[in-house]
């Protein structure tokens, strides 16, 4: 193992493989490869994998004909704003769901971008949201020309929340 | 047809019949490996033929080999297969640490050939289901003290598995299938199918049915590295289930496993059972793309298909006159036949040509290569042979001397004329050297001679001998039975 964690466990191959997944992933890459070995194991594979590889195909179909009538389609990239570092950490559900909007974009194969469009005050604090741009599959350049339009013809690329603070050199937070 | 197959109990009389499928691996003969450009040679050091991509380093692509792809198109085109023009890879997962990735790339759902087969000489005709594309794992190595070793040198080498339907019912027919696929796989050159190399690799399933019955639990057995093996264990196989059976305790009935053939006690034993069976959770390899090949590409491929044996058998009997049994050894492999027609044309004497190679030739290599010539490893070359078969022709040497000279060409090689020289197997051309030869061995035999003249000519073979060892086997016999009679009947 030339890359990261190595567990030796109790001497055997798969005593190793074990110890060392167990140390070496968090609790979320758990959750998915169980899930995931789950949906593909003999007996569940056409309930769940098949059934999903179909509605994917759906999916796809869905966005071809969005793009039959428009050439990008824009909206917001995740349904709420940021939330607190480990806040839904016991309701994965919920994390999950904060994927919503940039998940089926990816399950349909379609190029897409984020670009900041504003902030939003929650909490009392401004927070950023994004717009993202999705066009229809290979339209790669033209998704990157209209995000580049965008951000030429505002200035919510350059702007900064209140309490950022910019360094001499106008670098990074 | 040949009688019905199957195996008779003599405990209970009942007729039990195989029915047998067959799994075969086979290595495709590219120059690179399937998805990187590292080289695929048997016998280098350990991982000397290695890199990111097939020692699975985070990060990296594969990228299909398109030679490979050629190859298996045209195994598949060999075999009467539909080839598809869109198919795709898909991830087989398992662990072990002879497979670096943690899965290996094979093609599940979607494999890019279904249909075809081969056909018998007892009339049954061998449906394949599919052959699909896959990437070879590593070696592990157990035998070293108590560390595992791992040689990956083998990962990622190409391979086609070719999967047959149930249609096999006896070990004869197993081996026959096996031995004509080999050679169809030799003749399109897509594999030298070395099978002490592990270029080819087989695996039986099989169950025992009694004769009308429906099917039975199935075994597979793996290990098979030689034709022999699968023969010995689809023999003993068939028997362990039918006592199995018969013993009529369910506890002691086949159960659906898999099982290792051990050549050195002639028995098979359990390696997995179903309970351990691995679930390999097969999905879509998301790191390549679909598999295209074109119709023209497929045609263009079928085009480059070489004749096959059994066309080629048959032209030999049917054009060049040959037996079926002649035909049929020189076409067991197509570097035999390939050499085989290169003597034949050089020497314009095809019946003399395989008379010599399937005979002569075979028999010489029958204790080192279980009585298929292996040509390539040979020191003669087809215009030795057919120097040789001019040289018999002629009368400088005859055949029991060009035997000799041939032994020392295959081991040593040379100039057949030559070695007729320095082995001192010249034929005596001079005819008052042969006449005096003849004289002599007429002495004193006068019964011979009155029965030559009246007509009893084949009395003279009795001095066929005296003449060929005063000669010390430099005389040409059919030149020396010539002499003889005309001695006899100008006496
Ligand atoms: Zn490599």
């Amino acid at each position: 193992m030339r890359y990261g964690v190595r567990k030796d466990g109790s001497g055997s191959l798969a005593s190793m493989y074990g110890a060392t997944r167990d140390a070496g992933f968090g609790p979320e890459v758990k959750r998915r490869i169980l899930l995931g070995t789950y949906v593909l194991s003999a007996g569940y594979y056409d309930a769940w994998y098949g059934r999903a590889l179909k509605v994917r195909s759906l999916l796809r179909r869905d966005f071809e004909q969005a793009f039959e009538h428009v050439d990008v389609l824009a909206g917001p990239t995740s349904p709420t704003a940021a939330f607190r570092l480990g806040e839904k950490k016991d309701d994965p559900v919920a994390m999950y769901l904060a994927d919503v909007l940039t998940v089926p974009v990816s399950l349909a194969g379609l190029p897409a971008i984020s670009v900041p469009c504003g902030f939003v005050d929650e909490g009392g604090k401004r927070l950023p949201i994004g717009l993202q741009l999705v066009g229809r599959a290979r339209a790669d350049a033209r998704v990157l020309r209209v995000a580049r339009a965008f951000e030429s013809a505002t200035d919510f690329a350059r702007a900064r929340p209140p309490h950022h603070v910019s360094t001499a050199k106008g670098g990074a937070a | 047809m040949s009688a019905t197959p199957g195996y008779v109990s003599k405990k209970t009389g009942v007729r039990w019949v195989p029915v047998i499928g067959l799994e075969v691996h086979c290595q495709l003969g590219t120059r690179t490996k399937l998805f990187c450009g590292c080289e695929v040679q048997f016998g280098s050091p350990p991982n000397s033929l290695t890199c990111a991509v097939c020692t699975a380093q985070p990060g990296t692509l594969p990228v299909l080999n398109r030679e490979a792809l050629e190859l298996a198109v045209r195994a598949a085109l060999a075999l009467g297969c539909e080839v598809r023009t869109k198919s795709k890879f898909d991830r087989k997962n398992y662990f072990y640490c002879d497979l670096p990735k943690g899965y290996q790339i094979s093609q599940y759902d979607e494999p890019y050939c279904t249909g075809g087969g081969i056909q018998l000489s007892n009339g049954r005709f061998i449906r394949l289901t599919r052959i699909h594309m896959e990437e070879d794992a590593g070696k592990a190595i157990h035998d070293r003290g108590s560390t595992t070793l791992v040689d990956l040198n083998r990962a990622g080498v190409p391979l086609i598995e070719s999967v047959t339907e149930a249609d096999v019912t006896t070990a004869a027919e197993a081996v026959e299938y096996l031995t004509t696929l080999k050679a169809i796989l030799q003749y399109v050159g897509v594999s030298d199918c070395d099978m002490e190399k592990g270029e080819l690799r087989c695996d039986v399933n099989i169950s025992m049915r009694p004769e009308g019955e429906p099917w039975r639990t199935k075994v597979e057995i793996k290990n098979l590295n030689s034709f022999r093996f699968v023969e010995a264990a689809i023999e003993h196989e068939a028997w362990r289930q039918i006592e199995a059976y018969e013993s009529g305790d369910p506890k002691l009935f086949p159960v659906q496993e898999t099982r290792l053939w051990d050549p050195a006690r002639n028995v098979t034993r359990t390696m997995r059972s179903k309970e351990s069976a691995h679930d390999y959770r097969y999905f879509a390899e998301p790191d390549l793309p679909p598999v295209t090949i074109s119709k023209v590409e497929i045609e263009r491929l079928r085009g480059c298909i070489p004749e096959l044996p059994h066309a080629r058998r048959e032209r030999y009997q049917k054009e060049l006159g040959l037996s079926a049994y002649d035909a049929g050894v020189l076409t067991a492999s197509r570097a035999l036949a390939d050499f085989f027609e290169v003597v034949a044309r050089l020497s314009q004497k095809p019946k003399d040509a395989a008379n010599w190679i399937a005979n002569d030739l075979a028999r010489e290599f029958a204790d080192a290569t279980l009585g298929v010539p292996n040509v390539d490893a040979m020191a003669m070359k087809p215009n030795d042979l057919a120097e040789l078969i001019r040289l018999v022709d002629e009368g400088a040497v005859n055949v029991a001397g060009a035997r000799k000279v041939l032994r020392v060409l295959m081991k040593d090689g040379g100039r057949p004329k030559e070695l007729v020289k320095t082995l001192g197997l010249e034929q005596v051309q001079d005819e008052g050297q042969l006449e005096a030869w003849c004289k002599e061995a007429l002495v004193g035999k006068e019964k011979i001679v009155a029965d030559v003249k009246a007509g009893k000519t084949q009395a003279l073979n009795a001095l066929l001998g005296p003449v060929m060892k005063a000669s010390k086997g430099t005389a040409n016999p059919e030149r020396v039975k010539e002499i003889l009679l005309r001695l006899v009947q100008g006496a």
